[in-house]
């Protein structure tokens, strides 16, 4: 589902997005601090190596006892102090003005300081970079450079921990933020995700209210808002399948009167021939209330074409009142109960076995007893128009079949009850066979004289009661077969 | 034949009158329940058809009132509402069977042949469909051919030919005609004939049925074999054709 989750993933993006930049930034500002306070360190580092510069050159107490000799030295305890603490990371040089080593380590002989103020440099020697202080001084022994080395520069082993001591705890800690941020606005926003999920999992049909408490406080508005608004469709869609439901009961009256009036006139003619349908006629017109009416002939087939459409309309009207009724909401308002399938097809047969046998259609069933818990009416609406379908569109000399019973279902152990009617007709492509569904609907180039509700009902009926209906060729691939599968 | 039309849309009803006058019956309408209880004190009806929304008392009431007066004959209901619980209601209140306005005429006759079959096997001992008679109490069946315009001329008497049945096809017709125009249950006969044979096979019932054919079929009746359900006794056209006639004449 791409289209929904964009509703809240910009949501959850943004509250990330918020909390998650200043954490960087912070730890940032956390890493900056670090490098700070080893710069400072630093500069404590060459305040004390420049402390001892000059006890350093204290330290030599007598010049050398010939010419050439280093002179002779007595460190003194700050410097061996020095010293002492850093083994091996320490050293110091006293250099003659010519630039050779005196006394110390003979690595410091790098270039002399011009001035007599102290100098600061780096140098690496043996794998271990030192900061090297070198001062002019004058001394016992004269004029004479000391150098003092220390190798234990806290920015080198800062730097050289600097990742373990400041970019990994910053790591770890923004990586759990991130996880932890992630978490909670997930979990911050999951009423919210529920309310999305609870409103797309609904079918069109289904208007009813939503849990206002299910939600959090801030959506409660909106959730509120939501139910006013399905109250209102709700209203809307009642009041016109009210209004559909009483025009087609309305309509029933005067076609009873119209189509009673034209029955009789086809029973007439198509019993006595036209010419004793003149001698009636007359008696018509004294009994009816077309009284002193010019009289007019109409031929056997006009009333014959006249009582097909009067009973297609009455028809019509009939099913229009049927899918109005089995509208989902308004036949919640009747109780179910327990009901007969196999009865219901008996019945069903019985009814049709006249119109099956002016087709000379082989009408018949199959059925198992089955029992469900339903509408009587509607699935008795419903067999019944899959069975008008079936032989009005089935061909002369056809076959067309009841079933019920009991099935298995998907799930296992599970049984379901199924109604079904099969036919060995023309069939429905297997393309059309979801907008045969449709109400108004109709196959292309299909015979017969359907108001393409029939099915639209089957299917109205099928949701009222939590059914499936099933459309699929019959046997060997020919005819059609519609099956309504029912939790028993 | 005489019936009791009580509705009070006068196009319908002059509608239904035509119609069943038309198929034979003699109609006697009127528009009101009132009139027609008033009626029913004076003449004697064989069936009444009630519409259901009538002015003052209703169809229901209406038929309330002729049962509690005592009488007997068959009601059938006609009514504009489908909902079930009309139709529940309109069975306790003492109404034989129901039709849902609009409705088609050849449907309203079967309904009104099958309420007076059913009246007349329980007042008479005699069943008929079309030209064939069982009278049950001398248990002799029999065909009496039925004067109508396209079947017998004048000039060859309408001579009554008696037809043997053995005494399970006895029981097997009688069962056929006490169900006819609708189709018996094949099981249900099986019911019916195990007062004869404990151990009775539906191959027997084929059996007898197809006797029953050979006997019924050379004056014009079929006895139509209905896949999973049973059978049903049928009339076969005047000319030997495979075309149905919709409508047996009711006896007058």
């Amino acid at each position: 589902m791409p289209a929904p989750t964009g509703m809240t993933s910009g949501l959850q993006r943004r509250l990330l997005l918020l909390l998650l930049v200043p954490l960087f930034l912070l730890a940032a500002l956390n890493a900056w601090f670090d490098f700070r306070s080893a710069g400072s360190a630093a500069l404590q580092q060459d305040r004390q190596l420049l402390s001892l510069v000059p006890l350093l050159a204290d330290s030599v107490v007598a010049r050398g006892l010939t010419e050439g000799d280093p002179p002779a030295l007595l460190t003194a305890p700050p410097v061996d102090e020095f010293l002492n603490e850093r083994p091996g990371l320490a050293a110091f040089a006293v250099l003659g003005l010519d630039g050779d080593v005196q006394i110390g380590e003979r690595w410091l002989s790098s270039p002399l300081p011009a001035t007599r103020e102290p100098e600061f440099s780096s140098e690496e020697y043996g794998g271990v970079t030192y900061r090297i202080v070198s001062q002019r001084m004058n001394t016992v022994a004269g004029e004479l450079v000391v150098r003092l080395a220390d190798g234990s520069d806290p920015r080198q082993q800062w730097l050289h921990l600097v990742w373990i001591k400041v970019v990994l705890p910053n790591v770890v800690l923004v990586t759990a933020a991130v996880f932890g941020v992630n978490w909670a606005v997930r979990r911050a926003l999951r009423p919210l995700l529920e309310l999305k999920e609870a409103v797309e999992r609904r079918s069109p049909r289904d208007l009813s209210a939503l849990d206002p408490q299910a939600s959090p406080d801030e959506v409660r508005p909106l959730v509120l808002s939501l139910n006013r608004l399905f109250d209102l469709v709700n209203a809307q869609a009642e009041s016109q399948r009210r209004f559909v439901a009483d025009a087609a009961h309305q309509l029933r009256t005067p076609l009873a009167a119209l189509q009673a009036q034209v029955e009789a006139w086809a029973q007439a003619v198509n019993r006595g021939g036209q010419a004793d349908w003149r001698d009636r006629s007359v008696t018509a017109g004294e009994a009816g209330p077309l009284h002193g009416a010019a009289e007019i002939t109409l031929s056997a087939d006009q009333i014959n074409k006249l009582r097909s459409a009067a009973r297609r309309t009455s028809q019509l009207a009939n099913q229009l009142l049927a899918l109005s009724r089995a509208d989902a909401r308004s036949s919640q308002t009747q109780a179910m109960q327990r009901v007969d399938l196999k009865q219901l097809c008996e019945v069903q047969l019985e009814n049709h076995l006249d119109a099956a046998a002016g087709k000379d259609i082989d009408l018949g069933m199959d059925c198992l007893p089955a029992h469900v818990c339903g509408h009587e009416w509607l699935l008795r609406e419903l067999l019944g128009n899959l069975v008008d379908n079936a032989i009005k569109y089935t061909p002369t000399g056809g076959r067309v079949t009841l079933r019920c019973g009991m099935g298995p279902t998907d799930a296992p152990g599970g049984t379901q009850a199924f109604l079904e009617v099969e036919d060995d007709g023309p069939g429905v492509p297997e393309a059309e066979r979801k907008k045969v569904l449709e109400r108004f609907y109709r196959v292309q180039g299909a015979q017969g004289d359907g108001s393409g509700l029939g099915l639209a009902i089957a299917e109205e009926i099928a949701r009222a009661h939590r059914g499936n209906l099933c459309i699929e060729s019959g046997a060997a691939g020919r005819g059609l077969r519609v099956a309504l599968w029912l939790p028993a | 034949m005489r019936l009791l039309l009580v509705e009070d849309d006068v196009m319908v009803a002059s509608g239904i009158k035509l119609g069943l006058s038309d198929a034979g019956y003699a109609v006697d309408w009127v528009g009101s329940a009132e009139r027609a209880l008033e009626v029913t004190k004076m003449e004697s009806f064989d069936l009444a058809v009630v519409d259901i929304g009538l002015p003052l008392m209703d169809g229901l009431a209406l038929t309330h009132r002729l049962r509690k007066e005592g009488h007997a004959m068959p009601v059938l209901i006609l009514t504009a509402r489908d909902a079930l619980h009309d139709r529940v209601q309109g069975l306790d209140m003492g109404a034989d069977d129901y039709m849902v306005k609009p409705f088609e005429l050849p449907e309203l006759l079967a309904r009104l042949r099958a309420l007076l079959r059913r009246s007349q096997a329980a007042t008479s001992a005699t069943l008929t469909f079309g030209p064939l008679e069982l009278d049950t109490a001398h248990r002799m069946a029999c065909i009496r051919p039925v004067p109508s315009a396209a079947g017998v001329s004048a000039s060859q008497p309408a001579a009554t030919v008696p037809i043997e049945l053995g005494p399970r096809e006895w029981t097997v017709m009688e069962y056929l005609l006490l169900q006819a125009p609708k189709p018996a249950n094949k099981d249900k006969l099986l019911q019916a004939l195990t007062g004869w044979d404990k151990e009775i096979t539906p191959n027997a019932v084929e059996v007898y049925i197809s006797r029953l054919r050979g006997k019924l079929e050379p004056h014009g009746i079929a006895l139509r074999s209905i896949r999973g359900f049973g059978y049903r006794l049928e009339l076969l056209a005047p000319s030997g054709g495979a075309g149905l006639v919709a409508d047996a004449l009711p006896g007058e």
